[in-house]
């Protein structure tokens, strides 16, 4: 069964979304110069992009006339956005983690872009399985929590340089440097756990489809961001792999797993 | 008639190692100012040093003696500092700029942390010791006590003032950007004079799990750790509770380094290399210079 395409009224408010994240990030950045009344505003803007985005996974739904979830690019990409998104929003309400929404946000931006572009341009129905719905849940879980572990170790990077050089970066000072390293890890092994399960489901996937065919690319890109974070996690055991090294790896591993993600719209996996 | 000569260095002119290579604690300025009184005794004399700056204040007859280059000469000879090494470093105000100088010292505003406090009680220390030998006069007593009424007006009168900086408090700052909880750490200051009383009073507020004071006197340990709740521990025995903290502070008065490489790197691995936030606020420096890890 073709997938649903999503509707130019939907890609409207979806692109209404973004605008309202985007000016949200703006006002992010300026509320941290010390101007505390953007603080309403920026919040609102956040809430006001992601039901926007909320509402346009649902109306494709109601659409679809099912509600299995991950049925294509469209649905996945977008409702992954909006999982990012909330679960930050959360986060920052819990226990907050100063400067996280300049990174993650972006992050959230471009999947729903990239929801309404390979929604539209990249029709592959994903095929509704219970293999298949395991492993695009593990998949990109993993990347949800690995992009989430990637805008922590970009910021501890950047925190880690300033106090060394004892400068300030405009705006807001982000959170310290034990709680960026704290939430990378953690998101790290969330990731570990979903890549893992999505990484099996995707092989007995493999073993059960005949039709299917996994391009080695595919293949060795997932075996090398597996292997990455699998060292990331093992820095208790090896602790000169923490502090910068972590962040670094965190970041690489989380690039890797967006060129995965992207390449494969790209590449056919049928014969 | 007089003049009024500055001659001196800072943070911003010269490095730390030039710094502390002329700096002075109580004993030394002493001898100091005896010493350019024996020199020049129609003269006037205020040595400022502190962590940040060595400053040189002199008032002589207009066309008399100390010119900058004596000036300079006795100093390095006092210090056992060859003159070409400070010479690059230095900056040389005289009359009208040197009284703008120093009123700008004492606000603060010429400070590594525009707004601190203590540089003023550090002004007043200078003047006080220098008074204390009759090295002052007719033109230093009432230019140090204008600067010092002019410095506690602007911290008063306006907005720089407000944050009631110090070089403890940007510490605090400083380490709560490292750590989120204090609960579980361990604070070592490995000193037990004035500075790190203050700095112990701003890390206190932090309640950390434990908090550890480390001084060649051991009563001095005593009293300034309970003070705040915390315990006197084993000077000789550094290298273990360096190892065991999370956060050292060091603030004594030796001349050379008494945290060194080797005991760095020792206390890194026996750490696991956990982070460590070393923070030294002596001069000359109470750590070795080293490497950035991680």
């Amino acid at each position: 069964m073709p997938p649903e395409i999503p509707t130019l009224p939907q890609l409207s408010i979806l692109a209404l979304a973004v605008v309202a994240l985007g000016i949200g990030i703006v006002l992010s950045v300026f509320r941290s110069r010390g101007n505390e009344k953007l603080r309403v505003p920026m919040k609102m803007l956040y809430y006001w992009g992601l039901s926007l985005a909320i509402v346009v996974v649902f109306w494709h739904t109601v659409r679809r006339g099912h509600w299995t979830p991950l049925e294509s690019n469209f649905d996945t990409l977008v409702s992954l956005g909006v999982i990012l998104g909330v679960f930050v929003m959360y986060l920052q309400k819990r226990r907050p983690v100063a400067g996280l929404d300049w990174f993650v946000m972006p992050m959230v931006m471009m999947l729903l872009l990239l929801g309404g572009v390979f929604g539209r341009t990249k029709l592959h129905a994903y095929l509704p399985t219970a293999w298949s719905v395991l492993h695009l849940v593990g998949v990109f879980g993993g990347a949800v929590a690995f992009a989430l572990a990637g805008a922590t170790g970009a910021m501890y990077l950047l925190s880690n340089q300033r106090l060394r050089n004892k400068t300030a970066l405009p705006g807001s000072k982000f959170a310290s440097l034990e709680r960026l390293e704290h939430v990378t890890y953690l998101s790290v092994t969330l990731g570990f756990g979903l890549l893992t399960l999505g990484a099996l489901m995707g092989f007995l996937w493999l073993l059960r489809d005949e039709t299917k065919v996994l391009p080695p690319g595919k293949i060795i890109l997932t075996g090398v961001i597996w292997v990455i974070y699998a060292i990331i996690l093992h820095t208790p055991i090896n602790p000169s792999f923490r502090g910068r090294k972590t962040a670094m790896l965190s970041i690489a591993g989380f690039i890797l797993m967006i060129a995965t993600v992207v390449a494969v719209q790209f590449v056919p996996s049928g014969k | 008639m007089q003049r009024l000569l500055l001659l001196g260095l800072n943070h911003t002119t010269a490095p730390l190692d030039v710094r502390e290579k002329l700096a002075f604690d109580a004993s030394s300025q002493k001898h100091a100012l005896e010493s350019m009184r024996g020199q020049f005794p129609q003269c006037e004399f205020v040595i400022l040093s502190t962590c940040n700056r060595v400053e040189f204040y002199a008032a002589r007859e207009v066309h008399g003696s100390p010119r900058t280059d004596e000036l300079l000469n006795a100093v390095a000879l006092l210090q056992d500092v060859p003159a070409e090494v400070v010479k690059p470093h230095l900056y040389e105000k005289t009359d009208r700029e040197a009284v703008t100088h120093l009123f700008h010292v004492a606000s603060s505003l010429d400070s590594m942390v525009l707004g601190e406090t203590q540089i003023l009680g550090q002004v007043r220390d200078a003047y006080d010791a220098a008074a204390a030998l009759g090295s002052t006069g007719v033109m230093l007593n009432p230019l140090f006590q204008r600067a010092i009424a002019v410095g506690k007006q602007v911290l008063r009168d306006t907005a720089l003032g407000e944050g009631r900086l110090s070089i403890a408090s940007v510490a605090v700052d400083y380490v709560r950007q490292i750590f989120d909880h204090f609960k579980d750490k361990t604070v070592l200051s490995v000193g037990a004079g004035e500075m790190a009383q203050l700095v112990l009073q701003h890390f206190a507020e932090l309640k950390p799990g434990r908090l550890l004071v480390a001084n060649r006197t051991k009563s001095r340990a005593e009293a300034l750790a309970q003070q705040f709740g915390g315990a006197a521990v084993d000077f000789d025995r550094l290298a273990d509770h360096v190892a065991a903290a999370d956060i050292v502070i060091t603030s004594t008065g030796a001349s050379e380094p008494i945290i060194t490489r080797s005991l760095m790197e020792t206390a890194l691995k026996a750490r696991r290399f956990k982070p460590i936030v070393m923070l030294d606020i002596a001069l000359p420096r109470d750590v070795e210079a080293l490497d950035h890890r991680g």
